[in-house]
């Protein structure tokens, strides 16, 4: 094999993204990247053959530190799966395609799930923004500068991706709520 | 007691079904597919959640296990619930049977 053998992709995708994140890291699979390590931002890329690993993200509702987490990390090592980093919450594991088929939920109302726990952390999120956006607007309002008007005007800015990728959030939600009535 | 007669779900139908004797998270994925004949593959995030909501209930019961491995056994309240599935599924079998087979397109 020639060229690089390792590469570095600095790249970082919202909560309500993590479905575009991993078609990118199963994208950089196929295109002969297998994601080594990760922190969230900064990937890690290993050489490999074309589509030889399946990416999948997940957001279990407990640390990986605790006992719950770390008898899920057994039961996906068991499966063939490897943890290969984590951020927020949110871990990053692959397995070899070879293996099969690999998906962490095989039923909706896992996948359900999932898109309720990503849905709380951006609401935890919007909570968070809407705090500080509430202390710019007290210190602006404290402030005898003109010019301090316009950090609470911008900081609302904030709020507009936020409300977006919970309007998709929710979309989906209502999809996959739709499908459990006819079936599991 | 099994304090619903809604249906259970089918992953918790073959879980129930598998731990007949004690068994770990990849272990009752393995049996599950054997008793299914390859058709239901559980996945691991919808067995472990699964597991945690039986363990809840009190219809199965943890039965030791190796290291972080936790292998899991059907409590009485457990195969209380399995049989009262079973005797739904027998309802939706013989309904459908009748119904279904005699419609004649």
């Amino acid at each position: 094999m020639s060229g690089k053998e390792t590469k570095t992709c600095f790249k970082s995708y919202a909560a309500w993204q993590y479905q575009e994140e991993e078609d990118w890291l199963n994208k950089m699979a196929s295109q002969g990247w297998a994601l080594e390590r990760t922190n969230g931002f900064v990937h890690h890329f290993r050489r490999c053959e074309p589509g030889a690993w399946i990416v999948r993200l997940d957001r279990p509702a407990f640390a990986m530190s605790s006992p719950e987490g770390q008898e899920y990390l057994a039961m996906l090592h068991d499966c063939g799966a490897e943890w290969v980093g984590g951020v927020n919450g949110w871990i990053y594991l692959r397995r070899r395609a070879d293996q099969g088929e690999f998906s962490l939920y095989s039923d909706l109302a896992g996948q359900e799930h999932l898109l309720l726990r990503a849905r709380s952390q951006m609401l935890l999120a919007l909570a968070l923004a809407f705090v500080g956006w509430l202390g710019m607007l007290t210190l602006a309002l404290c402030s005898s500068e003109s010019f301090m008007a316009i950090y609470p005007v911008l900081y609302l800015s904030i709020f507009i991706p936020v409300a977006y990728g919970l309007t998709r959030l929710n979309r989906r939600l209502k999809v996959v709520r739709r499908e459990r009535q006819l079936h599991e | 007691m099994a304090e619903s007669s809604s249906a259970l779900t089918e992953a918790v139908f073959y879980i129930l079904l598998s731990l007949g004797q004690p068994l770990h998270g990849y272990g009752i994925m393995q049996r599950t597919e054997e008793l299914s004949g390859g058709r239901v593959k559980l996945a691991a995030g919808t067995l472990y959640g699964a597991l945690t909501t039986l363990q809840d209930k009190g219809w199965i019961e943890p039965a030791g296990g190796e290291g972080r491995r936790k292998s899991y056994r059907i409590t009485p309240d457990g195969r209380a619930a399995a049989r009262a599935e079973l005797a739904r599924l027998r309802e939706l079998t013989h309904n459908g049977e009748t119904i279904i087979g005699g419609w004649t397109e």
